[in-house]
């Protein structure tokens, strides 16, 4: 029976769900095949969660050809951010790693051989895709939990390591979801090192300036004759 | 915030974010060098991937020594100015990506850089000015509503200590004017700003009495108007109106309008 982990892949600017199947089955030589038209970071994946599982103690799933599959299977998958994931895909085979269902979750991230947790790009849009997917629990690496938890209504947590996601699924260490940060929708500092008031006379220059500033998308060229500014 | 997130999806994409910006809270300034290519600009190698125009998204794309960039890269930007997002389509798949930015330029009157100086001659042959500006096509002039000349300063104004307006007090009557404008278009979805403003709702915020309009019929004669930048003056004037907190725009407002459009006409 194979096992089934949700993550999401970013195209454009959107993401879009990825199911991950991993099936173990019998053969004559060792294999582990990633199909579902990955590209070269995803295809090396198995090495690094290979090494990731065996450094964090889990256990291997028994099975000499394992094939892991990326759906849907007819768009092309980029990057390391599926690592965590197959890995997870990997443990839930092995009934003695004793993982829950893994339904409600979406998972993100990429492994380092040690099985730490390292960051992986567009974790904003694959929030957006799991709220819509309605997956309650997302898991990040910690560096891109601030990130994802400007989303509402969806419970991120930010991990180090992947004994650290394994040991939250089981329930054996709580984690809390991260907050989102409470000062992000203040303006960095309205403080700035330079002023209106610093820039002699070019009246009209500050004007049109002004104007522009007012309309968020008016545009302005202007020819300097000699650096005014 | 609808803005903000759309902005961090970007950077996000890019790789941007780090420890002290997990999130795009202020508006993005991005400044590209002149060497930049289309696809740099625009967007997508052969795997699509947002360009500056994207980066720049709700913020500013501040392009320095105009004329100095490609002119296939100046004329790229056409289309995404108008429509504030751009498709790049690429053996690996065709994606858009959102650019409502808001383009600010800034370049040299002539090759030397002293044409209509009033202290330094011109040491540029009139062909060479020519050629010089001509590298920026009146399609993208057009696309721009504010132009404004930069003189170099006088000695004695360098030296005078007179108070500027400082920046606190300008921004206060521009986050008032845009107040005005969030209002006015409240319910609306979409549109914010004046800019934004579809042709409708022009002839219905922007109703001119007899003495603008005879005003705006001299300016469009005269200075050879197009009828995109017959809109683009009403909505700057608009703006000026809503800056001088004032419900309809009166005769002054347009004129300022029509000044800030003036100087591509007699330079091109």
């Amino acid at each position: 029976m194979p096992s089934k982990v949700y993550s999401a892949a970013v195209v454009g600017i959107d993401a879009f769900e990825v199911e991950i199947e991993v099936h173990a089955g019998w053969g004559n030589t060792d294999k582990i095949a990633v199909v579902g038209l990955p590209d070269t970071a995803v295809k090396e994946s198995k090495d690094r969660v290979t090494s990731a599982i065996c450094n964090s103690a889990l256990r291997w799933p028994s099975g000499q050809r394992i094939t892991i599959n990326l759906a849907p299977a007819d768009v092309r998958k980029e990057g390391p951010s599926f690592d965590l994931p197959i890995a997870l895909g990997l443990l839930k085979l092995e009934g003695n790693n004793r993982l829950p269902d893994l339904e409600p979750f979406c998972l993100t991230g990429e492994l380092a051989l040690s099985g730490q947790l390292r960051s992986v790009k567009g974790v904003l849009s694959i929030a957006l895709e799991a709220k819509r997917r309605n997956r309650r629990n997302l898991i990040v690496p910690i560096q891109n939990a601030e990130e994802a938890a400007v989303v509402e209504g969806l419970d991120v947590y930010g991990m180090h390591s992947l004994s650290d996601v394994v040991r939250f699924l089981r329930g054996e260490t709580a984690f809390d979801p991260v907050r989102p940060c409470n000062n992000w929708s203040q303006p960095a500092s309205l403080e700035s090192e330079t002023d209106f008031a610093e820039v002699k006379g070019q009246q009209h220059v500050k004007r049109a300036i002004e104007v522009a500033a007012c309309e968020k998308r008016s545009k302005r060229l202007r020819c300097t004759v000699s650096a005014a500014f | 915030m609808r803005e903000a997130i759309e902005t961090t999806k970007v950077h996000s994409i890019c790789g941007l974010l780090n420890e002290e910006h997990r999130f795009v809270s202020t508006r993005p300034f991005r400044s590209p060098h002149h060497t930049i290519s289309d696809a740099g600009l625009l967007g997508g190698t052969a795997q699509p991937a947002p360009g500056e125009v994207s980066l720049a998204h709700n913020g500013v794309l501040f392009l320095d020594e105009l004329p100095e960039f490609h002119r296939s890269t100046l004329e790229v930007m056409r289309q995404p100015l108008e429509d504030g997002r751009v498709t790049v389509s690429r053996a690996a798949g065709s994606l858009t990506f959102p650019c409502e930015f808001m383009l600010v330029a800034a370049m040299n009157p002539c090759p030397c850089g002293h044409f209509g100086d009033l202290r330094r001659e011109c040491r540029c042959a009139p062909s060479q000015v020519q050629k010089y500006r001509n590298r920026l096509s009146g399609p993208l002039m057009d696309r721009i509503d504010i132009h404004i000349e930069v003189p170099a300063m006088e000695l004695k104004d360098l030296t005078e200590t007179s108070t500027e307006e400082d920046s606190a007090t300008i921004r206060e009557r521009v986050t008032r004017a845009r107040f005005f404008q969030l209002k006015r278009f409240s319910g609306q979805s979409k549109v914010t700003c004046n800019a934004r403003m579809t042709s409708r709702q022009l002839r219905k915020y922007c109703v001119l009495d007899q003495e603008s309009i005879e005003l705006l019929k001299e300016a469009v004669i005269n200075l050879n108007l197009s009828a995109r930048a017959y809109d683009r003056i009403l909505k700057v004037a608009r703006t000026i109106a809503d800056l001088a907190a004032s419900s309809r725009i009166q005769p002054d407002h347009l004129a300022e309008a029509v000044q800030y459009r003036a100087l591509d006409r007699s330079l091109w």
